[in-house]
Parts: structure tokens; C-alpha cells; sequence
């Protein structure tokens, strides 16, 4: 008995200190990345402000005072402070120097879009009219087609696949350059890409095809009406999920991994998996920061970045996520203070 | 007031379109995007609740802005200027949302003229109550949010109008054309700075639709006129896509 106490008592000591932690989920490591000077301020001309964080830094463009020719501005990257610059593009080339451009200056969302006019210019792709009245795509010098409608022709963001939906001889099939061509149905969706390019998903509402649809519209309104209450999410690599009823909500592929989310009520589903049940209204996938496993997920709101575990951290400014071995990580700058700049990174 | 409006708008459908500048082909695939949104989303102009010829004013107001927002929201993301707005307030209120491209400072000045300027009867008529006064944190992030919310623009735009009307009262404008171009310059501008200076602005030019680094620069007021004129001139021209939009 004598030799148990000790124990049990250390026991209970690391159980008491250490299920606390759990319980509020991982605390943030929190790093000073600058502090502004007098008379220093975030460069933010025309609706845009010069914050953006990487997985490796943080990238700030500051203005300082007066000029001749404006005020002088200053990059901050890695720590290190660059300029003055009295130019801002000679500013931004400084600062987005091997970054790919503009990475995460302006687009700031949690849901993802493969920006089209940052593809590869021998990587756009284009729809043409065919002689006969149908339509094809041109991609890197191949063409696909004819048919009778062509839409939502998107190209990765590497510009290495195209993906687009179209309509042949009355039946509807989602196409991706690379070979892979799965049938869809019913009225689709806006088409979305995953981050790596290489899946796509659209949904679609109904379950038939364009003439069957029109037919039903003019027969049996009634019966059109319960078939266009059904909602079927499509993959390009042949799966089929639903149907999900009218309270099917959205439907994206996040940024920081390559899973794909949809939203059916409350229901939350992962890769076509249910993982949570959420209660967040308005919901906007822009703001959703899902962990890779769909289990738990950091949400934006304006004032603070909310954790499924509870945390709430003030006025995060930019957010990105990133996979950090099994976790996903979530890295957020604030402007502190007033004047400082601090990044914090946890797992979700 | 109605038939003289009806007069005013068939000399419109005479009249040949004054701006020289043809913004359909100049603008493209925007400006068609832009118009179709105003077509498809014609509650707005229901729910300003103004007179026909007042209406068609307060869309062509707004429509330099939409096409701007069209060309611009797949790029431009001010979730990180909202935050520090509600943060910090004054300092780091110079953005545009939204459809409409409204400012959180022009928000501010309109409530608080709308407070100001209107009656409690003229409120109660209008049906919108008086906005909470103050500047906390609280308060601008409801007005964020109020300016992410489309029928909260239209709700502004017609405050905008209805204040106009009243600094401006007995203003005497040649015709609509005038009075048109001096309330979308006052929109774009700032309607605070007096009638001496937005008349002075009203020709120069600087809107454009590039993010950053513009090469091109147009009247703000001029685009107004043009969409205004298309929308009470019998449709005689078509739009052009051919030209890149990036190329401006």
C-alpha cells in the first residue's frame, strides 16, 4: 500500500494536469513575426491588403510615410525587411519572388478554384462551334468532340488536365483530358477540381437526361418536381453518391488537402463518407477548415477563428492549412497590438 | 410627375446616345454579365421603391461597380480588411464589398445621415428604423454583414438616393443625363464633399476594372450615362466579346 501511494498519486497528477489540455485541444504556437514601425501600415490599395502566409513564411507589403511618388514601401519576408521600393509592382516582385506570383495575396477561402488566368498560356483551353452545329474543346492541341453542348470547361491550375461536362446525343458525361469519361445525369452543378487536379465532382440535380427532363416538365409537373428534389453527387473516377433530398446544401473540394466535402442538412460528408453533424448557420464552405480525417475543423468567423474543440482565437487576418505528417495543420496571422504582426500554428 | 417622366424617357429613345465611348464592346463579357445580374435580380429595383425614372438612375449608378465586381470577384477576397475593420475601425476601413463595391465608410455616412436628416415620420414612412449609433466592434461587424448582404446594398442605394435628395434639394439639373452623372460621381467619389467638387469630378476619369496596375482609365459617370441610355434606347447595338478583357 505504502509503494501504490506514490504512484497513484503521480497518476492523478499527470491525469489532472494533463486532461485539460486535451479537453480545450492543442494550444498554438505563437510567433512575433514583426512589429510596425512608426508611422508604418499594411499596404492595402484598391480593396486589397499585402498579408499572405505560406507554409514556410509570412509576406508583408508595408507603406511608410510620404513620397514623391507615393509612399515608400517596404517587404517583410522570412523575417528579413527589403526596400524602399517606390514602385509597388517592384514591391511585389520582391516579395512574391519564387512564391508562384501572387500565392495567397488576394483569394482567401477555405473552398477551392483553380484560378484560370494563372493556368499555363499553352494550357487554356477553349470551346469551339463544329461546322455541324456541335461543339468541341481544344486542349493542348488535341480536340474532343463534337457534341451538341459543351460546358464548365476548366483546367488545372498546373495546367496538366482539362476537365469539362457535355451533352452527346442526349446523354450528359463528365471528361477529363486524360482519358477518364463517366456518365452524369440530370440538371449539373458548377464543376470542381481538387487541389492536385486530379479529381473532379459535380452535382447534379435529377437523374435523367436532358429530354427525359423536358418531357416530364410537360406531363407530370408533380413528378418533375420530386425528381428535381433529388440531388447525386458525381466523381470522375465513376462513384455515385445519393440521392440527397432538398436540404443538400454544397459541395467542394478544400484547399490544403484533396478531399472532397458536401453538405446534406447538417450532415457533413467527406469523399462521400458522413464524418460530422454541424449546427453552423449561414454555412459557408469558404470559412469551413476541415481537418484531413473530417473529424473536426477550424472555422472563420469575422471576429475569430473557432476550433471544433472549442478554441476560439481573435481576428485571424490569413489563414492556410497544410498536412503536417497525420495532422492537419492551420497557420493564421493577426495584427496584434496594433502594430504587431504574429503568426500561430496548430493542428485542427 | 408620371407623364412628364414618360415625355423625359421618349426624348431619351429619340436621343442618340451621348457617351462616346461604346462600353459594351469596351467592357465585353462584364458588362453583358452585369446586366443580365441586374435582369435576373429585378427585386432590386423593386425594393428601392422610387419613381421609374428615379429607378433607372439608381441602377445606372451602381452598374460601372457591378461590372467591376464581376471582373474582379474570383480575384479579390476582403475577408482580411473586414476583419481588420471590425478590429480596428477608421484606419482600415477602405474597401469595397459586394455587388455594389460599397465602402464601410460610406455605410457609416449614410446611416448616420439617414439618422440626421429624416423625421421620425419620414422613417416610419420609410419603413427603416434608425441605425444604433456608436463605433464598437459590435457594430461594425453588423455593418460588415450588412454589407455582405445584397438587399442590404439595395436598401443603402436607396438611403443613398433618398439622401441625396435631401442635401441637394432644389438642386436644378438641366435634365436626368445631368443629374445623373452628378449622383454617380457623388457615389463613387464621396456625396460629402459638396456639390462644388463632385461637379469638378464629374468628367475625370478614374475607374477602371483591373486589380491592381490599371492601363486604362474611364469616367465613372460617362459608363452610368451610357448603361442608362441603352436601358431607354430601343437596343440597336450588340455587345462585342472579341476583345481579351485582360487586355485593358
Amino acid at each position: 500500500m505504502k509503494k501504490v501511494t506514490p504512484i497513484l498519486t503521480l497518476f492523478v497528477f499527470v491525469a489532472l494536469t494533463c486532461l485539460p489540455a486535451f479537453a480545450q485541444g492543442p494550444q498554438p504556437v505563437r510567433k512575433l513575426i514583426y512589429s510596425l514601425e512608426t508611422g508604418e501600415e499594411l499596404l492595402q490599395p484598391e480593396s486589397a491588403i499585402f498579408i499572405s502566409a505560406t507554409k514556410e513564411s509570412v509576406i508583408l507589403i508595408l507603406s511608410k510615410g510620404k513620397g514623391d511618388k507615393g509612399p515608400p514601401l517596404f517587404v517583410v519576408k522570412n523575417g528579413k525587411k527589403k526596400g524602399p521600393f517606390t514602385k509597388l509592382q517592384e514591391a511585389m516582385e520582391a516579395a512574391y519572388e519564387g512564391e508562384g506570383g501572387s500565392i495567397g495575396v488576394f483569394r482567401d477561402c477555405a473552398d477551392y478554384t483553380p484560378d484560370q488566368a494563372q493556368i499555363p498560356p499553352d494550357a487554356i483551353p477553349s470551346t469551339e462551334f463544329d461546322e455541324r452545329g456541335g461543339q468541341t474543346v481544344v486542349f493542348k492541341g488535341k480536340t474532343f468532340g463534337p457534341y451538341l453542348s459543351v460546358s464548365d470547361v476548366l483546367a488545372t491550375r498546373d495546367g496538366s488536365r482539362a476537365y469539362f461536362m457535355v451533352n452527346d446525343k442526349d446523354r450528359l458525361w463528365l471528361i477529363c483530358s486524360d482519358g477518364r469519361k463517366v456518365p452524369i445525369a440530370g440538371s449539373p452543378q458548377t464543376l470542381k477540381l481538387s487541389p492536385d487536379g486530379k479529381n473532379a465532382i459535380v452535382a447534379c440535380t435529377g437523374s435523367l437526361s436532358p429530354t427525359e427532363i423536358e418531357e416530364l416538365a410537360a406531363t407530370d409537373p408533380e413528378k418533375f418536381n420530386a425528381e428535381m428534389n433529388k440531388n447525386y453527387v458525381y466523381t470522375i473516377d465513376g462513384k455515385k453518391f445519393g440521392p440527397y433530398g432538398m436540404d443538400f446544401k454544397d459541395f467542394w473540394f478544400s484547399v490544403g488537402n484533396n478531399n472532397f466535402f458536401f453538405l446534406d442538412g447538417n450532415q457533413l460528408y467527406m469523399n462521400g463518407i458522413p464524418t460530422l453533424t454541424l449546427k453552423i448557420e449561414p454555412f459557408s464552405p469558404c470559412d469551413f477548415y476541415p481537418s484531413a480525417d473530417g473529424r473536426k475543423y477550424a472555422l472563420f468567423t469575422l471576429e475569430s477563428l473557432v476550433f471544433s474543440d472549442g478554441k476560439k482565437y481573435p481576428f485571424p487576418l490569413n489563414i492556410i492549412t497544410f498536412q503536417e505528417g497525420e495532422q492537419t495543420m492551420i497557420k493564421w496571422v493577426a495584427l496584434e497590438n496594433k502594430r504587431d504582426i504574429v503568426v500561430y500554428q496548430r493542428a485542427i | 410627375m408620371w407623364p412628364l417622366a414618360g415625355v423625359l424617357l421618349f426624348l431619351q429613345v429619340l436621343a442618340p446616345l451621348s457617351a462616346e465611348e461604346d462600353y459594351a464592346v469596351l467592357f465585353g463579357e462584364k458588362y453583358a454579365e452585369a446586366e443580365k445580374f441586374l435582369r435576373q435580380n429585378s427585386w432590386i429595383a423593386d425594393s428601392l421603391r422610387l419613381p421609374p425614372q428615379e429607378t433607372r438612375i439608381a441602377l445606372a449608378i451602381v452598374f460601372p461597380e457591378i461590372i467591376r465586381f464581376k471582373a474582379l470577384e474570383d480575384k479579390i477576397q476582403v475577408r482580411a480588411l473586414k476583419v481588420l475593420y471590425i478590429q480596428y475601425s477608421q484606419k482600415y476601413a477602405d474597401f469595397s464589398v459586394g455587388h455594389f463595391q460599397m465602402k464601410p465608410t460610406f455605410a457609416e455616412k449614410i446611416e448616420r445621415d439617414y439618422n440626421r436628416l429624416f423625421s421620425a415620420e419620414e422613417k416610419t414612412a420609410a419603413q427603416i428604423a434608425p441605425f444604433e449609433t456608436g463605433d464598437s466592434s459590435r457594430l461594425r461587424r453588423e455593418r460588415v454583414v450588412r454589407l455582405d448582404d445584397l438587399h442590404w446594398q439595395a436598401r443603402y442605394l436607396r438611403l443613398f438616393m433618398m439622401v441625396m435628395e435631401k442635401l441637394y434639394e432644389g438642386r436644378a439639373f438641366d435634365d436626368d443625363l445631368e443629374k445623373l452623372r452628378f449622383y454617380a460621381t457623388a457615389y463613387t467619389t464621396g456625396y460629402a464633399q459638396g456639390e462644388k467638387t463632385i461637379r469638378r469630378m464629374m468628367p475625370t476619369r478614374h475607374f477602371h476594372v483591373q486589380l491592381l496596375f490599371p492601363k486604362t482609365r474611364y469616367s465613372y459617370a460617362d459608363i452610368a450615362v451610357f448603361y442608362f441610355n441603352r436601358q431607354t434606347a430601343p437596343a440597336t447595338r450588340v455587345p462585342c466579346f472579341a476583345r481579351d478583357f485582360n487586355d485593358f
